[in-house]
């Protein structure tokens, strides 16, 4: 394993310099892409499309709000006698349960929300404990899954592409074939897949009102649209943005939009992370025949 | 469901048209006759498609077939009429005055009374006899003879449900299948065996990794191509599974079990090789060996074949719907508190008949 990852390491490296050396060259630029990126070099193509396989993960605070936010003592805060201070159920994690800052990932920073949806965020915010289902570890759904802390496993060939998240084990497959309407609804929704040149579009249908966007209590109705674009910056990077269209939660359609970075090396290995068990005893800990003191 | 049902259909339609298609010599290698596996865009034997393992062959041969691993025209006539009659049977309407005490003794595989709530609409372990190139078998075990596990080492117990002796008393002695932590019986494997419902995976693979999806409960084997097992001491759900390929032949070996998911008792120093080979359109043969020098003195290995299923797998979302947990911990303390009332009422009564029991002590 050791010597596989260093020759994954060693690839990288190589392919890296190599786009360096070589912007010139560079196939596809990201003209639609908001910042300024690195040019496309030599990525890896499989069924005549750029081949996401590998071990993906984003660097931002998007699961913790996808709003722009500074640092802040905890999401859920109840008065103290000159400042908010942390809620009682947070209290105890000290500076764990703070919430790192974050550029945002939304486009013009705030989700549009209708002035009904508006107040019921804030009120997810303030029992952000009790409501988030990434608390009860319930599935994430689509796009939170893909900006959550832990990373995920693009598994693609020539006619599949499999999406493999380490938190709680949840799969998406990208049917290639529009099938129509999803059966019924689902936590993750149906992805139907198509490409747009080099890039990668999914459309989300098919999703059930439980999951949200982050902690900070962002929700979405049942009737939410979400369409993906992934595109490979270079062999190591993914802007991806995600449309969202549900007019009964937002006032018009928005987006959100972030890179994402190949895990490389020993990182490179997806884990298993099934929180069902971990959370047992706050889900059922006052059923059992003798209840904790 | 109705696409799980759906799939049964389909992939039993496809077993009846292979039994009906002429059958090659039985016992053949998985390279004979002239089906040449596809290989994919990176040159590997092509694996990929949703798959089932649904049939009505056991892993452990009956009895009654001796060292016999085919059986005969008129036993697989026996076998699939008598599942057919069932589903039948279970299909038939239910009379809405019948209370659960009504229910039949016996409603087939091993459910009766109130266990017979699975309508058969629910289910489907399969309903045709599994064939292998064409023969059918009367268990996936082929070795040893008799299609049985062996014997267990002087000294290891088979497992029984000692572990389940506290039930209800807290989640963690319920089974991981009710606290959705993995599939009933032994889905995600390896070794993969089928059970009551459920019965698909997945199979998609990149240049380095094969990712098994499995239906319950949305388990992903995530076999590393090339790669060697962690000696880290460490031991994921499902084991540490690599992979090769060997000509058409995709094989796994994995190894780290952790005792939660033992394998017939056997987790500590199991090793399972599971061997793909795609021998048609429709079908993989899946062949595997188990070894574990401290729970058996010998291996035991055998085979079946998955067929496609048609459509895609549904999400199985488990954890989510699990309000059976809670319900069954809640009818534990149920249970627990109408046995302390009826305690109660019991000492009451000893109390109030016993004679010139001195008063007001309980006060002072």
């Amino acid at each position: 394993m050791k010597v596989l990852a260093l020759v994954t390491v060693a690839g990288s490296v190589a392919a890296m310099s190599m786009s360096h050396a070589q912007p010139a060259a560079a196939p596809h630029k990201a003209a639609a892409a908001p910042h300024k990126e690195s040019a496309a070099g030599a990525i890896d193509r499989v069924g005549g499309h750029p081949n996401f396989s590998g071990v993906w993960s984003v660097m931002n605070t998007a699961n913790w709000n996808v709003e722009p936010h500074l640092a802040v003592a905890a999401l859920e805060l109840r008065p103290g006698p000159v400042v908010p201070v942390p809620a009682k159920a947070i209290l105890a994690l000290g500076a764990v349960g703070s919430v790192p800052a974050g550029m945002g990932v939304v486009e013009g920073g705030k989700i549009p929300y209708q002035p009904d949806a508006l107040a019921k965020k804030q009120d997810n915010q303030k029992h952000y404990l009790e409501r988030d289902p990434e608390v009860k570890c319930d599935l994430p759904g689509v796009p939170r899954a893909n900006y959550m802390s832990m990373p995920f496993q693009i598994v693609q060939s020539a006619k599949t592409m499999l999406f493999s998240y380490e938190y709680d084990g949840a799969v998406r497959d990208i049917l290639f074939n529009d099938p129509g309407p999803a059966p019924i609804d689902s936590w993750m929704g149906q992805s139907v897949g198509k490409w747009d040149g080099d890039t990668l579009v999914v459309t989300v249908t098919g999703q059930n009102d439980n999951t949200w966007f982050d902690r900070a209590g962002n929700f979405h109705s049942g009737d939410m649209k979400v369409v993906e674009r992934w595109t490979l910056l270079n062999e190591n990077t993914i802007r991806y943005e995600a449309e969202i269209t549900d007019p009964a939660t937002f006032t018009r359609p928005w987006k959100m939009s972030m890179l994402m970075y190949r895990r490389l090396g020993d990182d490179a290995r997806l884990q298993q992370f099934k929180c069902v068990e971990f959370v047992e005893e706050l889900m059922y800990g006052d059923l059992r025949k003798e209840p904790l003191k | 469901m109705n696409t799980n049902k759906f799939t049964a259909l389909m992939a039993a339609a496809v077993i009846s048209a292979l039994a009906a298609s002429a059958a090659p010599a039985a016992g053949a290698s998985p390279a004979a006759g002239a089906y040449k596996a596809p290989l994919n865009a990176y040159g590997q034997p092509d694996l990929e498609g949703t798959w089932t393992n649904a049939t009505l062959t056991v892993l452990e041969r009956p009895k009654e077939y001796g060292n016999r691993k085919g059986m005969t025209d008129e036993e697989v006539k026996k076998v699939e009429g008598e599942d057919a009659k069932l589903v039948a049977d279970g299909n038939a309407p239910t009379d809405p005055k019948v209370k659960t005490t009504d229910l039949p003794h016996d409603c087939g595989r091993g459910f009766s009374g109130a266990g017979c709530g699975y309508n058969s609409a629910w289910i489907d372990p399969g309903t045709t006899v599994m064939r292998v190139n064409g023969e059918p078998r009367t268990s996936f075990i082929t070795d040893p003879a008799d299609g049985r596990l062996p014997p267990y080492k002087a000294g290891v117990t088979a497992p029984g449900m000692e572990q389940y002796a506290h039930r209800g008393e807290n989640p963690e002695n319920m089974t991981l299948a009710e606290r959705c932590l993995t599939s009933f019986g032994y889905s995600a494997g390896p070794v993969m065996l089928p059970l009551l419902y459920n019965n698909n995976y997945e199979i998609a693979q990149s240049k380095d990794t094969v990712a098994i999806v499995v239906e319950m409960v949305h388990d992903v084997r995530m076999i590393h191509i090339g790669a060697k097992h962690r000696t880290d001491g460490e031991r994921p759900w499902m084991g540490d599974s690599i992979g090769w390929y060997e000509g058409p032949t995709l094989v796994v070996e994995t190894t780290n079990f952790p005792r939660a998911t033992a394998l017939r008792g056997a987790w500590k120093d199991l090793k399972v090789t599971e061997r793909f080979t795609r021998v048609g359109a429709h079908r993989i043969l899946y062949q595997f060996k188990v070894e574990d020098p401290s729970t058996w003195d010998r291996p035991w290995s055998g085979e079946y074949e998955f067929t496609s299923s048609k459509g895609r797998i549904f999400e199985y979302a488990c954890h989510e719907g699990n309000y059976a947990l809670e319900g069954i911990l809640s009818g534990a303390r149920a249970d627990d508190a109408a046995a302390a009332e009826k305690a109660k009422a019991a000492a009451a009564n000893k109390t109030a008949a016993a004679p010139a029991a001195p008063s007001g002590t309980k006060k002072q």
